[in-house]
């Protein structure tokens, strides 16, 4: 096979993938950019010609795609969600149960932070869980009100933290001055859990845009 | 309110060339020629004017016997009407900056 008839194969496989790539509603305009290629003498030409078709037709296929309907995107957001709700739950739940002398004191527990917590933090944090909660069912059935669910809470998370950090009683910023000292990635996991939320309410925001085209 | 975006500059190498022959139909391997876009850059302009209305395509028999019909394309009239405007006011703006820079010098 030479080097020429090897590329017009090549060329005719990419072409026939693009073709079959592209959306159902961009199905005329892939055929279209397609058959331009027989216009194309040149085999080089072709081939950098049926590469972008390939491009066209993989953008296309994305912009069409509701990511929410792939179950592993669904299922990761759903994950997420249940993590940030055992934390912010976990925390309002031990901060509530010695408010209320629930709990013994014990050196386990950081005594004197939860003395200095205000009663509302450990309320506000407990709704911001449990609407976290919601979200993971909104998210699963695919409701449109996911996005909310998942953007007011995290708002209010972000909210109820910084006040915590502007506190100098409750230590949280000493404590983090003092792991930051120790590692300067300390502060890694956090900024990108911060990313992965707005990633996600972003996945969700998208997936509500009337598009012009429907794959569905 | 509808946010207007500024077209880039290849969607303005692309009306320019559509605009040079507004009541010929021509292919996309020509139009790609003329602008020197590739299929990857020529074809999600000429979809997207399409879909606003500034485009209209039609499917053409070769000349050459045996081919497959192209698609061809040529503006509308609010193409026309749009491709005009937008050229006009990058040259307005090109001739503007051109005299800001004279007057600096």
């Amino acid at each position: 096979m030479t080097l020429e008839r090897a590329s017009m194969w090549l060329t005719h496989q990419i072409i026939r993938v693009a073709t079959r790539m592209a959306p159902h509603a961009r199905e005329e305009w892939a055929q279209a950019m397609t058959r331009e290629v027989d216009a194309t003498f040149d085999p080089q030409d072709a081939l950098g010609w049926a590469f972008g078709c390939l491009q066209v037709s993989c953008h296309e296929r994305l912009k069409s795609m509701r990511l929410t309907n792939l179950w592993l995107v669904r299922w990761s957001i759903a994950l997420w969600l249940a993590l940030l709700a055992i934390e912010t739950l976990g925390y309002a739940g031990i901060t509530l149960a010695y408010k209320l002398g629930f709990l013994p004191v014990s050196e386990y527990w950081n005594a004197t932070r939860l003395e200095v917590t205000p009663l509302w933090d450990p309320i506000a944090t407990s709704a911001i869980g449990v609407t976290f909660l919601l979200a993971i069912g909104l998210v699963l059935k695919r409701r449109q009100a996911a996005l909310e669910a998942i953007a007011f809470p995290f708002v209010l998370m972000l909210l109820v933290v910084a006040i915590r950090f502007s506190r100098p009683e409750s230590g949280d910023l000493q404590s983090l001055s003092i792991a930051y000292e120790r590692s300067h990635f300390v502060l890694v996991w956090p900024v990108a859990g911060v990313l992965l939320t707005i990633l996600m309410c972003w996945a969700l925001w998208r997936d509500r845009q009337p598009s012009a085209l429907s794959i569905e | 309110m509808i946010r207007s975006r500024r077209p880039s500059s290849q969607t303005l190498a692309l009306l320019a060339a559509l605009l040079e022959q507004p009541q010929q139909w021509q292919y996309g391997y020509e139009l790609s020629k003329g602008t020197r876009l590739k299929s990857g850059t020529l074809y999600p302009i000429l979809m997207r004017l399409s879909d606003q209305g500034f485009l209209h395509s039609r499917w053409k028999d070769s000349d050459q016997p045996g081919r497959p019909p192209r698609h061809v394309y040529r503006l509308s009239t609010e193409g026309v009407a749009f491709a005009r405007r937008e050229l006009e006011e990058v040259t307005a703006s090109e001739s503007s900056r051109r005299l800001i820079k004279v007057g600096a010098r």
